[in-house]
């Protein structure tokens, strides 16, 4: 599965600084192509109030509002490494009068969260960004901060199974900076590895730009 | 906004994992086993390791 993956083509310093810049105009990107992926994770994810949820690279606070929404009696931590983001998605959430969260920055190879903090863990367009070898680490660490019982939903750019689809990885062939230096990847055989089960996936498109939808449950007692 | 205790509950060192506290200026987090300071910049908490400060053991 991995060897279908193309080469990510930026490094963290470049992702942060890329981040930085598109962060005026990320909105727009958000609410055209990634509107139906962000509704249905929220869907997947299923919050319950008063849970503890930690959103991974909040971007500009899109997601990050609707799961405020739902978790009015709970906590929601966001965060992100860019600070243009971050103080884009604040401007955006202080607008809901709720309390009940904090924004960090961080590099989220390295999480500021004690071990099995959070009931739920949600990231979006991360992995498809970042090179194959990062994934498991990077997973492996959201895996340490989720209670045993606890929920994964990632959402990720992913091989399109239509021509439509498979326009954006030609795009990104050609030229990455177009999609954000995002590819086409699949979450769960790497989820699987790590021990997460109860799985379940959704291929959603939007214009043509192909996402996965991944849920995944970590086992009571699986560290 | 302010940090609150319910973050400082479950917030941890991003580099050892152990525990972190307020400085007395409210403008830093502090790690003594990894003697970094993590500096709060207009409310956010700057949890990177590399922008960490070092940490004297003159507050707290």
């Amino acid at each position: 599965m991995e060897q279908e993956i193309l080469k990510a083509r930026y490094t963290q310093q470049e992702i942060t600084r890329k981040y930085n810049w598109i962060a005026p105009i990320y909105d727009l990107f958000g609410v055209l192509m990634e509107s139906k992926y962000r509704q249905r994770a929220l869907e997947i994810a299923a919050i319950r109030n008063g849970e503890k949820v930690l959103e991974v690279a909040l971007g500009t606070g899109l997601n990050f509002v609707e799961i405020l929404k739902r978790n009015p009696n709970g906590w929601v931590d966001g965060v992100d490494v860019s600070m243009k983001m971050v103080a884009k998605a604040r401007n955006k959430i202080c607008k809901t009068g709720q309390r009940n969260y904090t924004l960090h920055l961080c590099d989220c190879r390295h999480l500021p969260f004690e071990d099995e903090a959070f009931d739920v863990v949600m990231n979006q367009y991360l992995l498809d960004i970042l090179p194959v070898e990062d994934f498991i680490p990077i997973l492996l660490e959201f895996k340490r901060v989720l209670k045993g019982g606890g929920r994964i939903v990632l959402v990720n750019m992913t091989k399109g199974e239509r021509w439509l689809n498979q326009i954006y990885e030609g795009i990104y062939r050609l030229k990455p900076p177009l999609l954000a230096g995002c590819r086409g990847v699949m979450a769960q055989p790497f989820l699987k590895k790590i021990g997460f089960d109860q799985f379940q996936r959704e291929f959603v498109s939007q214009l043509g730009f192909p996402s996965e939808v991944v849920r995944g449950m970590k086992r009571n007692g699986s560290g | 906004m302010p940090i609150s205790k319910e973050l400082l509950e479950i917030l941890a060192c991003p580099k050892c994992k152990g525990d972190i506290f307020l400085n007395r200026r409210g403008d830093g987090l502090i790690c003594k086993a990894c003697h970094l300071l993590y500096p709060i910049k207009e409310d956010i908490p700057v949890m990177l390791i590399d922008e960490a400060l070092p940490y004297q053991g003159e507050e707290g």
